[in-house]
């Protein structure tokens, strides 16, 4: 047996679960280890604590319970708080729903723009151009003059 | 757990309050930290959540959990407190002591001092196997200490307790 098996030998021995052939094996062993062998006696020399600390009588106990008990049943009794009021509940809703909502509007976004380009093809970027560019019927004229007479 | 009732809660509180109790004072014996106010704290911290008592452990390792954790917040409220080494042992009384004579009562306050001075790791320890009868499997749950360690911090305490108890004068013999 090693150190660490033998100090967990001695702390069964000082709880007391070894049977008196298991100590007499614990003993010899621990011949090997003078120091282990001193703590062990030391140890199994300690006084039984459980009566270093007496239980104290019920009737100590009988206000301290009540005053516990009554306690809780207050707290059950009191109203759950004030509702809160419009700001307060503004914000959590904000902070609650604001992803959700965000992220709603992008999918919805997508999905209409997703439905119309399907039912004909679109080029967004012509479709841009003409929207930020409308386009001037005379200017139109004018540049196809311009290029009949340059080139013609 | 998660609908108790007021009176189902009112019978844990019946039931668990005298042995907390002294498990406790034992955890407090020497700090001016008052254990039933510790309890008191205790119970409506355990009424609050009881939703989150899964069951799983007992009852009373989940409240002795609860306890020790508000104790150790004590402490660190109050870390200018005089050092327990320092403190006569008639500190170490409690309001409901009855000694059967002179040398038994010195002893025993001899033992509480020792006790309490141990590190906070061994003396819940301590106070759990040897004075509350816990197995290792209910200390494991409320240390969260797997437990070959705790037999191995409980070598450490008994051996610390029997070194304590002879600088104090204490014949072991």
């Amino acid at each position: 047996m090693n150190r660490t098996e033998l100090i967990i030998r001695i702390t069964d021995a000082s709880d007391g679960i070894l049977t008196p052939d298991e100590l007499r094996q614990l003993e010899t062993d621990l011949q090997q280890y003078p120091d282990l062998m001193s703590d062990y006696k030391a140890i199994m020399k300690l006084p039984e604590l459980d009566p270093v600390y007496p239980q104290a009588g019920q009737a100590h106990f009988t206000g301290r319970i009540a005053a516990i008990q009554n306690q809780i049943a207050a707290a059950n009794r009191a109203p759950q708080g004030e509702p809160p009021v419009f700001y307060e509940l503004s914000l959590l809703w904000f902070k609650k729903y604001a992803l959700a909502a965000s992220l709603l509007i992008v999918a919805l976004t997508s999905v209409s723009t997703w439905l119309q380009s399907g039912e004909e093809y679109v080029d967004s970027a012509v479709m841009m151009d003409e929207f930020f560019y409308l386009a001037d019927e005379n200017e139109a004229d004018a540049y196809v003059m311009y290029l009949d007479e340059f080139y013609f | 757990m998660g609908n108790t009732g007021k009176n189902d809660f009112d019978k844990i509180v019946e039931e668990n309050y005298p042995r907390l109790h002294r498990s406790i004072s034992a955890y407090l014996t020497g700090s001016s930290v008052d254990p039933d106010d510790i309890l008191q704290e205790t119970f409506l911290k355990a009424w609050k959540n009881i939703g989150g008592f899964k069951g799983g452990s007992g009852i009373y390792t989940w409240l002795y959990s609860i306890a020790r954790n508000l104790c150790i917040d004590e402490f660190r409220k109050r870390k200018y407190e005089k050092q327990i080494s320092s403190k006569p042992v008639e500190e170490f009384e409690l309001a409901w002591d009855q000694f059967t004579g002179q040398d038994n009562r010195e002893e025993i306050l001899l033992l509480r001092k020792a006790i309490s001075e141990l590190p906070e790791l061994l003396k819940t320890i301590v106070i759990l196997k040897s004075i509350d009868g816990l197995t290792y499997p209910e200390i494991e749950e409320i240390t969260g200490v797997n437990q070959q360690t705790l037999k191995n911090r409980m070598f450490r305490a008994r051996k610390e307790l029997a070194e304590l108890l002879k600088n104090m004068g204490v014949d072991l013999s």
